[in-house]
C-alpha cells in the first residue's frame, strides 16, 4: 500500500540548503567519471548509511561553525528499510511505505535490486503523481532503467522533471535506506502521522538514539523524550531490553542535566533531576553504567566537566578507564579534569597515556588511508577526516599535558612537549606561548620574547594577540632596563 | 502570578510524577521571564526563559497534548523573538520556526480561534520586520503574514484587528514600494541597549561609551525631538562618564537628559520613568562632586529648557538670512539653554558663516557633527566654511563625504559649497 500524503515542508532555510546542494551536484557531477569505466576498475569500498550520515553531519557542523549556514537544530537522519538490518544506535528502521512518506528532495538514497547497490540523490518528489526523481550523475546507465535491473523497475523521464523517475511502488521495492536533513521536529511529525508507532518501543528507541548519535548535546532533551517514551512503550518487553533503554535514557538525562546546570536558569535542570531520581528508583546506577559503552561514559563525564562537577567527571572516567585502560578520550578528558582540580601529577600521567594511545591510533589510521585506492575521492576524504580528528585530539592532549607540566613547575618537560606540539601545529599560537613561558622561566628572555612575538603574529583573536604582544613588549622593556 | 510565586510552586512540584502541573506552571514562568526581559537591560531574564524552554521541550514531547505544544511553541516564539544574546538574526529565524509550528497547531484546533490566529499572524509579521536583512525578504514575508491575517478575520467580526492588520500591511507595502527596509525604532533601540549592556557586563567601559555614542547618534537622526532614546542615551553617557571618574564631564549630559525629558509634549509613564532615572544619576553626580546643595537649582534650570531653546532657535531662523547678527543672539541664547544640540550648533555655525567667521563656523559644525555625524547638510556647510578659511583640501573632503551620504547634492555645488545650506 502506498501512503499518498508525504512529509510536510521543512523549515524554509533547509529547503534553501537543499536547493543549493542540488545545484552544486549538477555543477560538480557534470564531468564525474564512472568508476566502472576505468581500465582496471577497483572494487568500490563498502559505505554504510550510518557512515555516510556521520560524514555529511560532520561537514554540516563544520560549515555551521564556519558560519556558512545557520540552522542550529538541523541534523541528518538515516532511515533503513526494515527488511534490512539497520545500524544500531545510528539509524532508524521503518517500513518501505514510511520511507516513501519520508523521502524528500536532496535526500541521499541507497537503492538496490539485490545485485546492484547504488547511492544517489533525490531531486524531486511528486506526491500527487506518486513519482520520485533522482539526480544521478550517470543517467544514461542508471541501473533502474528498464532492463538494467532485477527488480522490474523502469525509470523514465517525465516532462518538466529533472532526472529519471520511478513510481512510489517501484521506490518501495528498491529502497534500502535514505539519509535526510531536517530538524528534530521531523520525528514528531512522523509520529503524528503514524501514531501507532508511539507504541513501538524499538522505533522510539531508535529515534532517541539517532538524535543522540548526532553528538549534539543541545539536542539531548529531545533524545531523552523519545527514549523515555520508548521505556514506557517497552512495559511488556524483556527485562534486558528495558534495561538497555533505561541505560541510554540515563545517559541522555545526565547530559541534558549537566548542560542545564551550566545555564542561566536554575529550574532548567529540574525536569532531568526529577526524572533521574525516579529512574534510579527502578534501576541501580552501577547497572545502568555497566550497560553504557566507554564512549558513552566519556560523553557523560565530559558533560559533568562543563557543569564543573569534576568529582563526578573523574568518577565516570574512572569507570571508563577501568574497562579500557588506554582509551584515548577517557584518559585525555580525565587529565583535563585532574588539571582543573590542580592535581597535576595525575593529569600528567593520564595525558601521557592518552598521547601514546593516540600515537598508535594516528599510525593505524594513516595506514588505512594509505591503503586506499587513489581514485576513490570520497573514501579518501572520509579517511582523512578521521585522521584529522585524531590529530586535533593529539593537539588537545598536548595542551593539557604542557599546562599540567607548567602547573607542576616542570618547565623543561613542558618545553619538550610544546616543541612536539609546535611541530604538529606550526600555525597555532598556543604551543609557542608555552615555549615562550618555558624559555622565560629558564632565564632566556630574548628567545621568550621571540616566541611571544611569533605567537602574537599567528593569533587570530585580537584580545589574545594584544596579550601576547604585551608579554613580548614587557620582556623587551625588562631587557632594556637591565 | 509573579516570578517568585511561580518559582516557589515549581520547586515543590515533581515534574516526573506530575508533569501536568509542572509544565503549564513552567510555561507561565517562561512567559513572565520573557515579559521581564523586555524591560530595558532585562536581557538576563530572557536568557532564563530561553534556558527553561529548552529543558521544557523534553516534558512537552512526552505529552501528546496539542494545546501544550501550542503553548510551548508560542512561548518559544515570543522568547526567541526578544532574544538578543548570540546571533540576533538567527534568534529571529528560530522564533519564526516556532511560530510556524504554533500556527499549524492553532489552525488544527477543533474550533480555530480566528481572532487569536489573526493576532498571531500580526505578531509573526512584526517579527519578520525586526530582521536586519538587506533586501526585500523581511517585508515580503511580513506582507504575506498580514495578508493571511486579513484573510482570517473579517472587518465585521474583528474591526480593530482588521484595521491594525490593514494599516500594518499598507505601511509595509509602502516600504516595499520605496525599496527601503528600516528596522523598527524599538528594535534598533533594543539592539543598542543590548550592546551597551554587554560591554558593561564585560567591564569594558570604553566600549560601552562608544556604544552609547552610537545610540545617541541614531537618536538624533530620528525625526521626533525630543525622543526617549535621546534621554536614555544622555543619561547613560552621564552615568558612564561618572563611573569612569570623569564626574565633571558627566554634568552637561545629565542636564541634557533632564532638559529633554521635561520638554516632552505628552509625557507618558515611560518619560516619567526616564526622568526618575536621570534625577537619580544627577544626585549621584552632585554627591560625587560634593555639590548636593545644587541639586534643586540645576534640576530646575534644566526643566523644559530644550523647549525654550527650540523656541529661541526658531526665532533665530526667522532672521538668519536677513539679519545674521540678530539670529546669532537667538542661537546663543538657545545654546545657553541646551548646549549639546546638533541643530542649534549647526544653526549658529551658519550664522558665523554668514557673518564672515568661517573658523568659528567650522568649530560649531564640527561640534554638531559630534552628535549627528554624517549629516550631509552639516558636512556641506563645513565644506563651505573650510573653503572660505582657505582649507581647500578639507573642504573637498567634506564635500565628498556629504555627497556620499546624499548623492542628490549636485556636483556643481563643489565650488560654492555651503551657499545653499
Amino acid at each position: 500500500m502506498v501512503a499518498s500524503a508525504g512529509r510536510p515542508p521543512r523549515d524554509p532555510r533547509i529547503e534553501d540548503v537543499v536547493r543549493n546542494v542540488l545545484i552544486q551536484r549538477d555543477l560538480f557531477c557534470q564531468n564525474a567519471r564512472y568508476a566502472g569505466d576505468d581500465e582496471n576498475p577497483r572494487p568500490l569500498p563498502q559505505l554504510s548509511l550510518a557512515d555516510w550520515k556521520r560524514y555529511t553531519e560532520f561537514i554540516w557542523q563544520n560549515s555551521r561553525r564556519e558560519g556558512f549556514q545557520a540552522i542550529p537544530s538541523a541534523l541528518y537522519f538515516a532511515f533503513y528499510n526494515d527488511r534490512f538490518a539497520g545500524e544500531e544506535g545510528a539509524t532508524v528502521s521503518l517500513s518501505p511505505a514510511h520511507l516513501w512518506w519520508l523521502v524528500a528532495p536532496g535526500d541521499s538514497v541507497l537503492l538496490s535490486d539485490g545485485i546492484v547497490h547504488h547511492y544517489t540523490m533525490v531531486s524531486s518528489v511528486d506526491r500527487s503523481a506518486e513519482r520520485v526523481a533522482f539526480a544521478d550523475p550517470w543517467e544514461d546507465r542508471f541501473f533502474l532503467k528498464e532492463g538494467l535491473n532485477m527488480a522490474g523497475v523502469s525509470a523514465v523521464p517525465v516532462d518538466g522533471v529533472r532526472g529519471l523517475t520511478v513510481t512510489a511502488d517501484e521506490f518501495q521495492r528498491i529502497i534500502v535506506g535514505l539519509e535526510t536533513i531536517d530538524t528534530p521536529a521531523l520525528l514528531e511529525r512522523y509520529l503524528d502521522n503514524f501514531p501507532e508507532q508511539r507504541r513501538n518501543f524499538r522505533v522510539l528507541l531508535e529515534l532517541g538514539l539517532a538524535v543522540l548519535d548526532s553528538e549534539r548535546e543541545d539536542l539531548t532533551p529531545i533524545a531523552a523524550a523519545y527514549l523515555d517514551q520508548a521505556l514506557f512503550a517497552a512495559m511488556l518487553a524483556f527485562p534486558h531490553e528495558r534495561e538497555r533503554i533505561a541505560a541510554v535514557l540515563y545517559l541522555a538525562l545526565n547530559v541534558a542535566l549537566f548542560k542545564a546546570r551550566s545555564s542561566a536558569e536554575a529550574l532548567a535542570a529540574k525536569p532531568f533531576e526529577d526524572r533521574l531520581f525516579r529512574l534510579l528508583l527502578d534501576y541501580t546506577e552501577p547497572l545502568l553504567q555497566e550497560l553504557l559503552s566507554v564512549e558513552q561514559l566519556c560523553r557523560m563525564a565530559n558533560a559533568a566537566g562543563w557543569a564543573k562537577d569534576f568529582d563526578r567527571a573523574s568518577r565516570l572516567f574512572q569507570i571508563a578507564i577501568a574497562r579500557q585502560p588506554d582509551h584515548v578520550q577517557a584518559r585525555h578528558l580525565r587529565a583535563a579534569a585532574f588539571f582543573h582540580r590542580k592535581e597535576f601529577a595525575a593529569a600528567i600521567e593520564d595525558a601521557l597515556i592518552a598521547l601514546a594511545a593516540n600515537g598508535r591510533e594516528v599510525a593505524q589510521f594513516q595506514q588505512e588511508r594509505d591503503a586506499l585506492d587513489p581514485r576513490g575521492a570520497t573514501p579518501i576524504t572520509m579517511a582523512e577526516q578521521r585522521l584529522a580528528g585524531r590529530r586535533r585530539l593529539r593537539s588537545d592532549i598536548y595542551a593539557v599535558l604542557t599546562a599540567s607540566y607548567a602547573g607542576a613547575g616542570q618547565w623543561p618537560e613542558a618545553e619538550k612537549h610544546a616543541q612536539d606540539w609546535h611541530m604538529l601545529k606550526p600555525h597555532d599560537s598556543s604551543p609557542l606561548a608555552v615555549l615562550a613561558r618555558a624559555r622565560q622561566m629558564a632565564g632566556d628572555g630574548e628567545s621568550a620574547r621571540q616566541f611571544y612575538q611569533q605567537a602574537a603574529d599567528l593569533e587570530p583573536d585580537t584580545e589574545r594577540q594584544q596579550m601576547l604582544k604585551g608579554f613580548a613588549d614587557e620582556i623587551a622593556h625588562e631587557e632594556q632596563d637591565a | 502570578m509573579s516570578v517568585e510565586v511561580l518559582r516557589a510552586q515549581l520547586t515543590v512540584i515533581d515534574s516526573s510524577s506530575d508533569p501536568s502541573a509542572f509544565v503549564p506552571t513552567a510555561l507561565a514562568l517562561a512567559n513572565e521571564l520573557c515579559k521581564q526581559g523586555q524591560r530595558p537591560g532585562g536581557f538576563a531574564d530572557n536568557e532564563r526563559a530561553t534556558d527553561l524552554l529548552h529543558s521544557l521541550e523534553y516534558l512537552v514531547l512526552l505529552r501528546h497534548d496539542p494545546d501544550l505544544k501550542l503553548a510551548f511553541h508560542k512561548a518559544s516564539f515570543y522568547t526567541l523573538g526578544d532574544r538578543y544574546e548570540g546571533d540576533r538574526e538567527l534568534n529571529l529565524r528560530e522564533a519564526i520556526a516556532h511560530a510556524e509550528r504554533a500556527l499549524e497547531l492553532l489552525r488544527a484546533q477543533a474550533v480555530p480561534n480566528q481572532e487569536e490566529i489573526g493576532m498571531f499572524l500580526n505578531d509573526m509579521a512584526n517579527c519578520y520586520l525586526r530582521a536586519n536583512y538587506q533586501g526585500e525578504w523581511p517585508m515580503e514575508q511580513a506582507s504575506a503574514r498580514y495578508r493571511q491575517g486579513l484573510e482570517t478575520v473579517t472587518p465585521d467580526s474583528f474591526p480593530r484587528l482588521h484595521a491594525m492588520l490593514s494599516s500594518n500591511l499598507a505601511y509595509t507595502q509602502q516600504l516595499l514600494a520605496e525599496g527601503r527596509h528600516m528596522l523598527p525604532q524599538h528594535e534598533t533601540a533594543r539592539r543598542f541597549d543590548y550592546s551597551i549592556q554587554r560591554a558593561m557586563q564585560s567591564k569594558n567601559l570604553n566600549q560601552a561609551v562608544a556604544e552609547v555614542w552610537a545610540y545617541l547618534h541614531w537618536a538624533w537622526s530620528l525625526d521626533a525631538e525630543p525622543n526617549v532614546h535621546l534621554v536614555s542615551s544622555y543619561t547613560q553617557l552621564a552615568n558612564l562618564y561618572a563611573a569612569m571618574g570623569h564626574v565633571q564631564q558627566a554634568v552637561p549630559y545629565i542636564y541634557s537628559a533632564i532638559a529633554l525629558c521635561t520638554s516632552a509634549e505628552q509625557p507618558t509613564a515611560a518619560w516619567q520613568g526616564l526622568l526618575g532615572q536621570a534625577q537619580q544619576v544627577l544626585e549621584q553626580i552632585l554627591r560625587a562632586l560634593k555639590q548636593d546643595h545644587k541639586l534643586v537649582e540645576l534640576s530646575a534650570s534644566a526643566r523644559g529648557s530644550f523647549n525654550a531653546a527650540r523656541e529661541a532657535w526658531q526665532a533665530g531662523n526667522q532672521f538668519l538670512t536677513k539679519n545674521p547678527a540678530q539670529a546669532m543672539q537667538a542661537y546663543e541664547h538657545a545654546l545657553s539653554l541646551f548646549p549639546l544640540w546638533p541643530a542649534g550648533l549647526h544653526a549658529r555655525g551658519l550664522a558665523h558663516l554668514l557673518m564672515g567667521n568661517p573658523q568659528s563656523a567650522v568649530e560649531d559644525f564640527t561640534a554638531s557633527l559630534q552628535f549627528l555625524p554624517n549629516h550631509p547638510r552639516t558636512l556641506l556647510a563645513r565644506s563651505r566654511a573650510h573653503s572660505l578659511a582657505g582649507a581647500a583640501e578639507l573642504a573637498a573632503a567634506d564635500f565628498a563625504e556629504a555627497r556620499k551620504f546624499d548623492p542628490n547634492i549636485p556636483e556643481a555645488l563643489a565650488d560654492k559649497a555651503g551657499s545653499s545650506v
